[in-house]
């Protein structure tokens, strides 16, 4: 009688090397497990400014004074010595800045932008990549609306002005906190 | 007999379900209570001693993080840029360090006072529950969370985990009567729920006492 299965031990030696493999990929990946990219720096630069010619890209070194403004506006540390900053302009004028954050939410950076018009106000908010476990809901679409208009003079704290999302916490936090960063580093720079 | 047993059994069953709903159907709307005080009259939540030891004290309102004068006539709103009413608690250890602790999970520490400045502190790996206590012995911070014990002395870089609490079946069950388990999805079917419940008894109550028609 002809058997139509295969063998067992070339059954036994395709599952150990399909385990392997398995097991090779998960290592591989162990490093950046959660991240999500929703958006590249070119992506979110489109949407920032879907009607700009140009987008100018400046680096602006941060010396120790204005360090020090920073962190008394933030009461909070601030580590940055240089920070990147987009600018647009369409034939029509200024479209404003856009600055790309990297928050630590409870234990991965969130890396996200923010659109600031030219009347200083954020007019945009777009969540780039997205690294912890938990907490990806913050990149919605109703989170995020509830910073625009909002300028460096806002509270902009969750609970305050802004509504945070629950199984989100600390990432709302984190974002509100980004968005604070961001206004009064385009106030001061 | 056994009817009108059953009948004075059911009133009061549905009653108290009646009043778990309603209650239930509030609570699961804090706002309801809080935006209407904390908007006109902030209520102060936890008062701290000042590590200026000035006599001061720092206050945690449901407005923000203020310092007051003993008699808490004046305030001073410190800069935060997370919300002040989730603070757990505030301490400051034999060496003058201060640390700030959420309860969601989250640490900050008093870099400078004067101007006040926070900095953020690794928190305990992979630890997404709530801080159940945080306090200090000498100059050694002590966490407890729901899931572990952890220590962290001036000479370690890293959280200590002194014991584990293991997610128990006891855990699970709890979280899922109050609710903690998918809470967008299940707080529209419990309102819905509670509702539905509510409009039962009333009608059921109401069509128990009228009379047949025949």
């Amino acid at each position: 009688m002809i058997s139509l299965l295969p063998p067992l031990q070339s059954v036994s030696k395709s599952v150990s090397i399909l385990f392997c493999l398995g097991c090779l990929l998960m290592m591989a990946g162990q490093a950046s497990a959660y991240e999500k990219v929703y958006y590249t720096q070119e992506q979110a630069l489109a949407q920032c400014f879907p009607s700009a010619r140009s987008i100018e890209t400046i680096d602006i070194s941060i010396d120790n004074a204005l360090k020090q403004t920073i962190e008394q506006r933030l009461g909070f540390s601030f580590d940055k010595n240089t920070v990147q900053i987009f600018k647009g302009y369409s034939t029509d004028g200024y479209l404003g800045s856009a600055l790309i954050l990297h928050e630590k939410g409870k234990y991965e950076p969130i890396t996200f932008m923010v659109h600031i018009s030219p009347e200083k106000r954020v007019s945009n908010v777009i969540l780039m990549i997205y690294r912890e476990k938990v907490g990806a809901e913050v990149r919605k679409k109703r989170f995020l609306r509830q910073f625009f208009g909002k300028h460096a003079s806002s509270s902009i704290v969750v609970d305050q002005d802004i509504d945070g999302i629950s199984g989100a916490t600390i990432s709302s936090w984190a974002l509100a906190a980004g968005v604070k960063k961001a206004l009064i580093l385009s106030d001061e720079i | 007999m056994f009817r009108k047993l059953h009948r004075f059994l059911g009133i009061a069953a549905a009653l108290f379900i009646f009043y778990l709903c309603l209650s239930g159907l509030l609570l699961n709307h804090p706002s309801i209570f809080t935006n209407k005080r904390s908007s006109s009259d902030p209520s102060i939540l936890s008062v701290f001693s000042s590590p200026l030891n000035d006599g001061s004290y720092w206050v945690q309102r449901s407005d923000g993080f203020f310092i007051s004068d003993p008699q808490f006539n004046t305030w001073s709103q410190l800069p935060l840029l997370y919300p002040a009413k989730d603070i757990f608690s505030f301490i400051t250890t034999s060496s003058g360090k201060s640390y700030l602790a959420f309860k969601h999970g989250l640490i900050l520490y008093l870099k400078n006072i004067r101007p006040v400045m926070w900095e953020l502190v690794t928190y305990p790996p992979d630890d997404f529950s709530s801080i159940r206590s945080f306090t200090c012995m000498k100059d050694t911070l002590v966490l407890k969370t729901e899931r572990a014990l952890y220590l962290l002395s001036p000479t370690q870089s890293k959280w200590i985990k002194i014991e584990d609490y293991p997610y128990t079946f006891y855990s699970f069950v709890k979280g899922l009567h109050t609710g903690y388990f998918f809470k967008p999805i299940l707080l529209i079917f419990h309102d819905f729920s509670a509702v539905a419940m509510i409009v039962l008894i009333i009608t059921g109550l109401s069509l128990y006492f009228t009379k047949r028609p025949f």
